[in-house]
C-alpha cells in the first residue's frame, strides 16, 4: 500500500452506530441522574427530635463512661484522613447512605 | 458541534439536570467518537461514555481554575478508556481468550464499515500503537486538538505530546506501507 497521506484530513473512521443510539443514550442518562437526585431529608417533629436528641446524648454518655481512653484511631483527623483515601464513588454511596440518618442529620 | 463550557457550567449551577442534559447533548459525540476510537468495541465504547459522562456528572464542581470543561471531560473519557482497556486485557489473559479476527488480520466487530480499506487499515496501524500514544494520535488527528489541549488530557508536558504524535506517525507510515 503507497504511503499514507496525513495531511488528508478526510479520512472517515470505519466504525458506524445503531440507528437512534445517540437519542437513547441521551435519555438513558437523564433518567439515571434523575434517579440520583438526592432525596429530601426527613425533618423529625419538634418532639421527636427531642427525643432523638435525649436518646443520643444518653447512649453517647453511656459509651463515653464505658469506653477506654481515646485512642490514635478515634481521632477525628485519622478519619479525616481514611475517608480522603477512599475512591470518589465510595465516598458518594457512603454520604448517599448517611443521607437520611436521623443521628447525622438535623 | 463545540462544547461550550460557560453555558454548561451556568446551566448546571441553574439547574443540575438541565446542565447535565445540555453537556450530554454537546459532548456525547465528541466523546463516544474518541473513546471508541480506542476501545473498539460500540458496546464497549457505550459502557464507557456512559461511565464518563456519569462520573462527570458527580464531579462536575471538580473543573480546575484554567482548565477547560472539554479538557476535562476529554481527560475523564481518556482514562477511563485506558482503564477499561487494561482491564480487558488482564481478563483475556487471565481466560485465555483469544480475539477473533477478520480476513484483514483486523479484530472481527460489528458496527464497522470494512468497505472503507484505507479507514480500515489506518484504524489497524493506529490500534498497533501503545495505548497512550493512541490517545495522542486520535486527538490531534482525528479530533484536531492543540498540543497543549493534549498535554492537559494525558496530564503530559507539550514536547512530550508532540513527540508522541510525530513517532505515532511514523509507526504508522510503516505498518502502512509493510501491508
Amino acid at each position: 500500500m503507497e504511503n499514507f497521506d496525513f495531511e488528508k484530513r478526510a479520512v472517515p473512521s470505519p466504525y458506524t452506530v445503531p440507528d437512534g443510539f445517540f437519542d437513547q443514550m441521551e435519555e438513558r442518562l437523564a433518567s439515571r441522574v434523575a434517579e440520583q437526585r438526592p432525596k429530601t431529608t426527613r425533618v423529625l417533629p419538634f418532639r421527636l427530635r427531642y427525643a432523638a436528641a435525649a436518646v443520643v446524648a444518653i447512649a453517647i454518655g453511656s459509651v463515653a463512661l464505658m469506653r477506654p481512653p481515646a485512642t490514635e484511631s478515634d481521632n477525628f483527623d485519622d478519619i479525616a484522613r481514611v475517608f480522603q483515601q477512599m475512591s470518589p464513588d465510595d465516598q458518594y454511596s457512603m454520604l448517599e447512605s448517611y443521607q437520611d440518618d436521623i443521628f447525622m442529620n438535623d | 458541534m463545540i462544547i461550550q463550557g460557560n453555558e454548561i457550567l451556568q446551566a448546571f449551577a441553574a439547574d443540575p439536570e438541565n446542565g447535565f442534559r445540555l453537556l450530554t447533548r454537546q459532548a456525547m459525540r465528541p466523546l463516544y467518537w474518541h473513546i471508541r476510537r480506542m476501545v473498539v468495541s460500540h458496546h464497549d465504547a457505550e459502557d464507557v461514555l456512559q461511565e464518563t459522562l456519569l462520573r462527570a456528572y458527580r464531579s462536575i464542581g471538580g473543573v480546575r481554575e484554567g482548565s477547560t470543561l472539554a479538557s476535562w471531560l476529554y481527560r475523564i473519557a481518556t482514562n477511563e478508556a485506558l482503564r477499561h482497556i487494561e482491564q480487558r486485557g488482564r481478563m483475556a489473559r487471565a481466560l485465555d481468550i483469544v480475539p477473533e479476527e477478520d480476513a484483514t488480520g483486523a479484530l472481527a466487530e460489528e458496527y464497522v464499515d470494512y468497505s472503507d480499506l484505507e479507514a480500515v487499515k489506518l484504524r489497524d496501524a493506529v490500534l498497533a500503537l501503545p495505548p497512550r500514544q493512541q490517545a495522542v494520535f486520535n486527538l490531534r488527528y482525528f479530533d484536531e486538538l492543540e498540543y497543549r489541549e493534549i498535554a492537559e488530557i494525558l496530564q503530559c508536558s507539550e514536547p512530550t505530546a508532540k513527540a508522541n504524535y510525530h513517532f505515532a506517525k511514523e509507526k504508522i507510515k510503516k505498518y502502512i506501507s509493510s501491508l
